[in-house]
């Protein structure tokens, strides 16, 4: 019984896990079209999206098509061009450059896009993905 | 019969208690699930309870501690904000994962937060918040009323609590208080746990009796053998009981021969004996005849004695006469018993053996000491005697015994018949009373003790035995008194 009660934790949190991974792959994958999108990766975001196989994680930020950031990250030039998505709000918050943003709070996924990050990059957000852009 | 209904009877037992048993199974099983049911309504409600009062105080608080631009307010003064989420921080336990404050961002449908009562993870002052189940958030807005939700798609939460915080009769915020899932899973632990002891002790239970119930069918099943046993072994008996009527029927009609058989050997016997009966009165026949015939050649004849003489011929032939009448009443098989003394039985038999005896040199004497009156099968009985007469006889001339004797002696209820013959030889002495078992050559037929012994033994209900003495052998037949 303990062990089946267990269990169902352990399932609830990976499922939990997986859903995380679900939603990178279906906004970063809707916004960029090459397979497998290469990506820069800082942050804690780094373990969930190592699993997928819709990314190629390169070391160098000017090797991919989309930095995925947190906290730990500062903007620095060469990644000047290179379109960046928030894994945390504070970083969503300090860079304002970043097109979008993707993290939990209190257990509900937070998904928000900044419609000046998206011009910038000539970036094109599908139907369903359009009601999370702020409208500042 | 009764067993076998007093088996179809307990099989009814047995049958409608596993009905029984069945049916309250599910009955327990069925009310388990509402009880379980009812708990978690319960435990809900309590919760809602507790949490809608926590709530209210919270908002008490901080309308106490604001004014009507909330936000406002609180973005002027950081000191307030820290002393309200210090408050908030208070109630937040194991059991309420996520207690914060947020209020929607006007003409858009995002709620940004005003305070937050976490420790790690802390959501920022005026942070946009996309909230899911946006409806019913909305809904607290328009209905002004707390309400709550269950979730689905949360990670650890299990219900949401939204209680509105109302200033001048407009909602300026909403307190969201997120339930851990631990608390509800720790109960449906609680719950499975007893639902599945209660499922291993129904089940146990039914094993258990499913258990008697084969057990009580092997049992039947080696009573039935058992039964099916005795029954065969009974069957069994009855044949074996038959079986040996049936050849104790067969030795009846043996015996029956073996009577007829030594019927036809006393007959001849007899003859010899009523041969020796009759010499001596022929004789006298003859010898008067003889004198009748003389006197009359010599014509001394005279009329008195010439009736003399007649009546002494008539005197003979009735002698004659009566010997026959003797002998036939001898060889009549008595049809029913009648009463004798031994000093009767003896005289009758010596009537009809004692001159062929006497005339082979025998002396026969008797010894009566007993005055007993049977009730017995006569003429069998003279038979018998006869028989033992005739051996002692035979034994005595065979050996030509000088100063032969047989004596008679009867006790009481014993007749004893000895001989001075030299006995029987100790190794045929225990066959002697075997049928066809003789000694003789010459006309031997074997049948005669066998017969006595029948006769003393399965019809008159007596014993017949035989021993040795000094001079010859001993037999005895006892009888019983009535
Ligand atoms: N008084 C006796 N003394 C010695 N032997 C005897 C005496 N009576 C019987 N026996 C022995 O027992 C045998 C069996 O006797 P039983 O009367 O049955 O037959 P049997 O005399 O031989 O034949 P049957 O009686 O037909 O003439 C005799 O052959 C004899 O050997
Ligand atoms: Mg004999």
């Amino acid at each position: 019984m303990k062990l089946l009660f267990v269990l169902l934790i352990f399932f609830i949190s990976v499922h939990a896990d997986v859903y995380t991974q679900k939603l990178y792959e279906t906004i970063l994958g809707s916004i960029f079209k090459e397979r497998p999108i290469p990506i820069f990766v800082s942050g804690e975001a780094k373990a969930t999206l190592e699993k997928s196989t819709l990314f190629y994680i390169v070391k160098n930020c000017q090797e991919s098509s989309v930095a995925v950031v947190g906290d730990d990250f500062t903007p620095k030039q060469e990644c000047k061009n290179i379109p960046i998505f928030a894994t945390t709000h504070r970083s969503y918050m300090r860079i304002e450059d970043a097109f979008g943003a993707f993290y939990w709070r209190k257990g509900r996924p937070q998904i928000y896009f900044r419609k000046r990050g998206l011009k910038m990059f000539h970036l094109n957000l599908p139907l369903d993905l359009q009601r999370f852009i702020d409208e500042k | 019969m009764k067993n076998k209904s007093f088996f179809t009877k307990s099989f009814y037992i047995f049958y409608v208690t596993f009905i029984l048993l069945i049916v309250g199974a599910f009955y327990i099983f069925r009310t388990f699930d509402n009880t379980s049911s009812d708990i978690e309504k319960l435990t809900l409600q309590s919760n809602i309870v507790y949490i809608s009062n926590i709530a209210n105080n919270i908002a008490a608080l901080i309308n106490k501690k604001t004014d009507m631009q909330l936000m406002n307010t609180l973005q002027k003064s950081k000191a307030l904000r820290e002393s309200l989420q210090e408050n908030l921080e208070l109630f937040r336990t194991k059991r309420y994962r996520y207690i914060y404050v947020v209020q929607k961002i006007p003409r858009t449908e995002d709620f940004r937060f005003l305070l937050d009562g976490a420790k790690k993870e802390k959501s920022e002052f005026l942070e946009i918040f996309q909230p899911l189940n946006l409806q019913k958030w909305l809904g607290v807005y328009k209905t002004k009323e707390p309400c709550y939700f269950r979730h689905n798609d949360i990670k650890n939460l299990w219900l949401t609590y939204l209680q509105p915080i109302v200033q001048h009769n407009q909602v300026v915020a909403i307190i969201a208080i997120d339930f851990s899932l631990h608390e509800y899973n720790y109960m449906h632990h609680e719950l499975s746990e007893l639902s599945s002891s209660v499922k291993v002790f129904m089940s146990l239970l039914l094993f258990i009796f499913i258990l008697v119930l084969i057990l009580a069918f092997i049992d039947k099943k080696r009573v039935y053998l058992l039964q099916k046993q005795a029954k065969e072994i009974q069957h069994f008996n009855t044949t074996l009981q038959n079986k040996i009527d049936e050849e104790v029927e067969k030795n009846r009609e043996k015996d029956k021969k073996i009577l007829e058989q030594s019927r036809l050997a006393q007959m001849g016997e007899m003859l010899g004996m009523i041969a020796h009966q009759w010499r001596q009165p022929i004789n006298a026949i003859s010898a008067t005849s003889i004198t009748i015939n003389m006197q009359a050649q010599m014509d001394i004849l005279d009329a008195k004695s010439a009736i003399s003489l007649a009546e002494k011929i008539e005197e003979l032939t009735q002698h004659l006469s009566k010997t026959i009448d003797d002998f036939r009443d001898f060889f009549k098989p008595t049809k029913e018993q009648q009463n004798i003394t031994y000093a009767d039985l003896l005289a009758s038999t010596l009537d009809i053996v004692g001159v062929s005896i006497q005339n082979k040199n025998i002396t026969i004497t008797t010894d009566i000491k007993s005055d007993v009156v049977f009730h017995t099968y006569v003429n069998e009985l003279k038979q018998v005697l006869l028989n033992l007469i005739k051996n002692a006889e035979d034994v005595l001339e065979e050996k030509k015994i000088t100063n032969a004797f047989i004596k008679i002696e009867a006790i009481e209820n014993r007749l004893i018949v000895r001989d001075n013959g030299g006995g029987i030889p100790e190794d045929i002495i225990e066959k002697v009373f075997d049928p066809y078992f003789s000694t003789k050559t010459l006309n031997g037929t074997g049948l005669g003790l066998y017969m006595s012994k029948t006769i003393i033994e399965n019809h008159c209900n007596g014993t017949l035995s035989v021993t040795n003495d000094a001079d010859g052998a001993v037999f005895c037949i006892v009888l019983p008194q009535t």
